[in-house]
């Protein structure tokens, strides 16, 4: 599994789910994970999302997310987004549970993620030498032990794990998700006795989870700065 | 393009404002030591909205009292040192000298403690401070010293000046150890690419100019939170900035000249700047309403902006052509405003905090060891294209070891 902690800037003012595609594209990347941060918005109504961007803003279109979690997969010349997020609008008509993609960013905004260049149904993902590996947890319980115990077998010393747990339908308001399974950016140590996992009940038919690699001693000092900021 | 309501959030600073929090959480430059000399009482000091004064407590200690005020009075109003009068139980800030600036605390709690910058640690004899007057909001004041690319065009000099002749002025130098003018590289490589580097005292910028022969040329300036920066003069002198608020729509520039191996020479970096700056509000003579003394025949030969030598009067014209402050709802940024937009995306986390009652997560707060935060590392070097980080980090080196006080980092 190629892939790599990333920090970029998203294009301002198109609509985000394009933004994103574009920076996909730039680092030739076929999924990311990113994080925003206090990122403004504008919900410019009776604009397609193909329209060019306007020369103002008209004070009620616009709002701010305060955090979003975002998971984006290429699919052939487009992208499908899915997410948890915090956000809120200027005029509270706008207020919906989800956050359509076509909504557009009122201005570049960084983001921190980590861009995997090809994913695919591969099982044995945990074989992985790289700085991120995609791990699907094999049971429904004791999450935990299974990323650390990944982070064991994939002979790294510690690890931060990013994914859902369960599929997300769009980017939907984080207030109302079932976080129980959900890893934004939790370390992981690798037990110094490594399991694999028995005791695990059922398996789970459910997303995976993007492991990216902090140990100190396996990585470029550039590539762990990055990692360890995620 | 962004809202008005959330371009008032990161602009306005009045007392209750929600950026005004922030930098209250922040020591503040309210006057520089040579007003303090200059007055026989009271020093006028016009601050965050608040009209206030540099006065001796009772104890003798300076301290900074609210003064008397009218509401017309002009934004840097600055009135005869005997004709102040203080505000009986109005609030009393607590200051601190440095360097030739006089910093004051105007939030609550425990003041933070200052980083051990170069502009600090160096002796008295390295350092010289001056202000300014712009007519704008501090916000927009800070955005153009926090984008590498501006320099190119705004800065730009048609011919080059004998870089001998430099001294005491931006981008007069010649280019780390080459022969090549500043003012060249700037003008023969307009596009850098921006690097921003979050850091624990704020922003890191690094510019790169490729240039011909497999070089590149390295300009590593800094954003300081909350409201500084700190970039290359010259090969021997760095400013460290700040940008201000008088209220929303006026700030002042304090800047802190310090250079490495030799003594500041005060007298002449004063008497340059007294030459563009009236007195005692440190007015710039160059301004709105003379049109900055625009000349199209230099703008055709000499200058970009056709307004004089001086790159600080470049700076004034951009920031307060913007007006009173900046219109961001109809502001388009891009990509090369990497900085700006870091910088934004810090200063919205810092009013979240602040509004949640978490200023531990501050930059330079809470359990940050504050005091072992020096340099930073701000200059242009020329290195080969491949070694470049290496190369700009050694420049900074070799000039901290040459340097007769400690500017270890």
């Amino acid at each position: 599994m190629a892939g790599r902690a990333f920090e970029d800037i998203l294009d301002g003012y198109f609509p985000l789910e394009e933004s994103v595609r574009q920076m996909m594209e730039r680092h030739r990347f076929s999924t990311v994970w990113i994080t925003l941060l206090h990122a403004p918005i504008m919900n410019l109504r009776d604009l397609a999302p193909t329209d060019p961007v306007p020369l103002t803003l008209p004070k009620i279109y616009s709002g701010m997310i305060d955090f979003m979690a975002l998971l984006g997969s290429k699919q052939g010349n487009r992208i499908e987004l899915e997410g948890l997020g915090d956000w809120f609008w200027i005029d509270p008509r706008d207020r919906a549970p989800t956050f359509p993609a076509t909504i557009r960013l009122g201005e570049p905004a960084f983001v921190r993620g980590i861009g995997l260049h090809e994913l695919g149904d591969d099982p044995d993902a945990l074989t992985s030498p790289r700085e991120v590996a995609v791990v699907r947890p094999k049971t429904s319980s004791a999450l935990a032990e299974e990323m650390a115990s990944a982070t064991a077998e994939l002979g790294w010393t510690s690890s931060r794990a990013f994914g859902f747990g369960r599929r997300v339908e769009g980017i939907c308001d984080i207030a109302d998700a079932d976080l129980s399974r959900t890893l934004l950016g939790q370390d992981f140590t690798a037990p110094t006795e490594s399991s694999d996992g028995s005791g695990a009940t059922a398996p789970l038919d459910e997303p995976a989870y993007l492991l990216v690699n902090t140990s100190p001693d396996q990585l470029t000092p550039e590539a762990l700065k990055l990692a360890r900021r995620l | 393009m962004i809202s008005q309501k959330l371009n008032d959030q990161i602009t306005r600073i009045g007392p209750q404002t929600a950026a005004g929090a922030v930098l209250r959480r922040y020591w503040q430059p309210a006057a520089l030591a040579d007003e303090l000399r200059a007055s026989n009482g009271a020093v006028p000091v016009n601050l965050l909205g608040e009209r206030l004064a540099l006065v001796r407590d009772a104890s003798g200690d300076l301290v900074l009292a609210t003064r008397v005020s009218s509401p017309d009075e002009p934004p840097a109003h600055y009135p005869d040192p005997q004709s102040i009068e203080l505000v009986e139980g109005g609030p009393v800030y607590p200051v601190v000298e440095k360097k030739g600036m006089v910093f004051t605390y105007m939030g609550p709690g425990t003041p933070p403690a200052f980083p051990n910058f170069d502009c600090f640690r160096a002796p008295d004899s390295h350092v010289f401070a001056f202000k300014g007057l712009w007519e704008c909001n501090w916000l927009q004041a800070l955005e153009v010293g926090i984008d590498p690319a501006h320099a190119s065009f705004l800065h730009r000099f048609l011919q080059d000046e004998d870089p001998s002749d430099g001294y005491g002025r931006q981008f007069r130098d010649k280019a780390a150890h080459t022969d090549m003018p500043m003012t060249q590289v700037l003008r023969e490589y307009p596009r850098p690419d921006i690097e921003v580097e979050q850091t624990d005292f704020g922003l890191k910028i690094t510019a790169l100019r490729h240039m011909a022969n497999d070089l590149t040329h390295v300009r590593v300036t800094n954003q300081i939170f909350p409201q500084a920066i700190c970039i290359p003069m010259s090969r021997e002198m760095i400013i460290t900035q700040w940008h201000v608020p008088i209220d929303d729509e006026n700030c002042y520039w304090y800047t802190m000249f310090t250079s490495f191996a030799k003594p500041v020479d005060k007298d002449v970096m004063r008497e340059q700047r007294l030459k563009e700056h009236r007195l005692p509000d440190y007015a710039p003579l160059k301004s709105r309403a003379n049109n900055y003394h625009y000349n199209p025949d230099e703008q055709e030969s000499l200058t970009y902006t056709g307004m004089g030598l001086d790159i600080n009067v470049h700076d004034q014209w951009a920031v307060e052509g913007l007006g009173p402050i900046q219109d961001r709802t109809r502001e388009h940024l891009g990509r090369g405003d990497a900085a700006i937009v870091r910088y934004r995306q810090m200063l919205r986390k810092a009013i979240k905090a602040v509004e949640s009652g978490e200023e531990d997560m501050l930059p330079m707060r809470g359990g940050a060891d504050v005091g072992r935060i020096v340099g930073p590392l701000s200059n242009d070097a020329i290195a080969s294209t491949h070694d470049w980080k290496q190369a700009s980090f050694l420049t900074d080196m070799q000039r901290r070891a040459e340097c007769p006080w400690d500017a270890s980092v």
